[in-house]
């Protein structure tokens, strides 16, 4: 907090912060953050001050969006995975990428169609998503798991006791959502979700209720990082969707740690 | 036996599987999905397999499952009714029920991913702070960053029915013509590549316009090395506004060694190009092992 003369020594410990005010720290400490920012933590941030409540920091981000909303301004506030961060508009994306080379996440369509049933049925198994998609989907769960847009959550109980996969909070923060219940739609997935869960429950299931972002945040183990997979060298060339031997490792991975 | 035997195999499923073929002959015939002629549709079901073996493409067990599924499903349509049959028994159901319930499934994973595949996506329409790299010299990166429509930006089999247009040109007697040898798709691939590069874009029918004078076994290299560099994100297919015209796009990043991609020799450098973030696996692009094969000499080649 600085210089607006000396009103403001008064300010910081009794709390009149006015709504502009409030509304340039947030937007100045969702600048500095390396990752989006919670509505909790921002009201943290103003500890001890008087009469901020969550509900005048959301008002102040409204504002602050509506301000960024103009069409001189290049960023936008958005909330991403749970919190907010500031974004380049999508307008700039020329501009911007002239800065760098596109480093995002390259999806093939396979890819896509597997993030998709992953996101939308998690928890789900590999032979889940195989049903699906018609076709054995191991190789494009493997390629999802190391772009980490995808994770292991855990084994489903029952024979052969299954990896099961959801989402990570990467893949929230790669397609810009602000949580699972952000996803557009999907026809009878409410039931669907509805009926993995039972299945889930069915078989005692435990784990982080995944499509919490607080699990995904939970989980502070890598997406993927079983030593046994990829870059170990003795692999055939490394693959896209496809390569059996990948695939084949996959499973045989998965037969291994059953034991 | 006797043909020049091409050294290698595509893996169709890489693009789509039996569900999107099914999916692509409902919407091609426009067919009633609740209503699905199972006689026809297996029929011509049964054409795009035999023309996938034609093109050496290797058929994944998933798309014969498939065809065993649509001979059942036809075989217990062509059961009589029994007349004497309890009414439950009758009330059995159709047995096309569990495929038509499949196929909608499926397609409604397929309309997500599309929804997916069209957010703006960080690090390519949207960055975070960051998240661009600024270059440790002056320059920015030369020309235009388009945004990329994916490789294949049209169906597998879209581009499977062109082939079988193009094939059908070529006169009999280029189909048996044996020259002993092996045909190498990845010299077909570097051809492709150095064409593409020089033009810029050619179209399918362009790509194709000679086929006449051609041997069918070279003719079929060249449509496999095209799929393969497409999977390889190499090179682009697109449907042109125009009917029936496919655009062939290429995506070699500038000052790409081409033929050491193609060779296989230094694919992961290659595909270093904008691939993921992080320094991770680039996994996503290097696609294959386009001729592991065939350049350190064990040719397949058929000992007739």
């Amino acid at each position: 907090m600085s210089s607006s003369g000396t009103a403001v020594q008064e300010n910081e410990s009794t709390s009149t912060l006015d709504r502009e005010r409030i509304k340039g720290i947030c937007e100045a400490v969702i600048f500095a953050a390396d990752k989006p920012v919670t509505i909790a933590q921002l009201r943290a941030i103003f500890d001890g001050e008087e009469g901020i409540t969550p509900a005048s920091i959301q008002e102040a981000l409204d504002e602050l969006k509506v301000d960024l909303g103009a069409e001189a301004r290049g960023l936008a506030l958005v909330e991403i995975s749970g919190g907010f961060a500031f974004r380049t508009k999508p307008d700039h994306r020329f501009w911007v990428s002239r800065l760098t080379t596109p480093k995002a996440v390259r999806l093939s369509r396979a890819s896509l169609e597997t993030l998709a049933i992953v996101a939308y049925r998690q928890p789900v198994t590999r032979a889940g998503v195989d049903d699906i998609r018609g076709v054995d989907s191991g190789a494009v769960l493997k390629g999802l798991l190391e772009k980490r847009v995808v994770k292991i959550l855990g084994r489903q109980e029952g024979v052969g006791n299954p990896i099961i996969y959801g989402t990570t909070k990467e893949f929230l923060e790669a397609f810009g959502l602000k949580d699972l219940a952000e996803l557009p739609t999907l026809k009878e997935f409410q039931e669907l979700d509805d009926a993995s869960r039972r299945t889930l429950d069915a078989h005692g299931i435990t784990l982080d209720e995944p499509p919490t972002d607080e699990a995904i945040a939970a989980s502070e183990a890598p997406p993927y990082d079983d030593p046994g997979i990829e870059r170990t060298g003795q692999t055939v060339p490394q693959t896209d969707d496809s390569e059996d031997p990948a695939r084949q490792q996959l499973t045989s991975d998965d037969e291994a740690s059953d034991e | 036996m006797s043909e020049p035997s091409l050294d290698y195999k595509v893996k169709l499923e890489v693009f789509e599987g039996p569900l999107d073929l099914l999916l692509y002959l409902i919407r091609k015939e426009e067919i009633d999905v609740w209503d699905i002629p199972i006689s026809r549709i297996t029929e011509q079901y049964l054409q795009y397999l035999d023309l996938m073996r034609d093109l050496n493409l290797d058929v994944a067990g998933e798309f014969i499952l498939m065809a065993a599924t649509l001979a059942h499903i036809k075989s217990k349509e062509l059961l009589p009714k029994d007349p004497n049959a309890a009414p439950e028994e009758v009330e059995e159901g159709d047995p096309r029920a569990e495929l038509v319930r499949r196929l909608l499934e499926y397609q409604k994973y397929k309309n997500a991913a599309e929804e997916l595949a069209i957010r703006p996506l960080l690090g390519r329409d949207t960055f975070g702070k960051g998240e661009a790299n600024v270059p440790d010299s002056k320059e920015v990166v030369e020309g235009e960053v388009p945004v990329e429509a994916p490789p294949m930006d049209m169906s597998v089999f879209a581009l499977l029915d062109a082939f079988k247009r193009v094939i059908a040109r070529i006169p009999p007697e280029k189909f048996h013509e044996i020259q002993g040898d092996t045909i190498s798709v990845a010299e077909k691939a570097s051809w492709l590549a150095v064409e593409i590069q020089r033009t810029g874009r050619i179209t399918f029918q362009e790509l194709f316009a000679n086929v006449e004078n051609q041997r069918k076994v070279d003719v079929i290299a060249t449509f496999l090395a095209l799929l393969e560099m497409v999977r390889m994100k190499l090179l682009a297919v697109k449907q042109g506004l125009e009917e029936g015209i496919i655009y062939i796009e290429s995506r070699i990043p500038e000052g790409t060694d081409i033929e050491s991609v193609i060779l296989g020799t230094d694919l992961e450098k290659a595909f270093a190009y904008g691939i993921s973030g992080g320094g991770g696996p680039k996994k996503e692009a290097v696609a294959v092992s386009v001729s592991s094969n065939d350049s350190n000499g064990g040719t397949t080649g058929e000992s007739a």
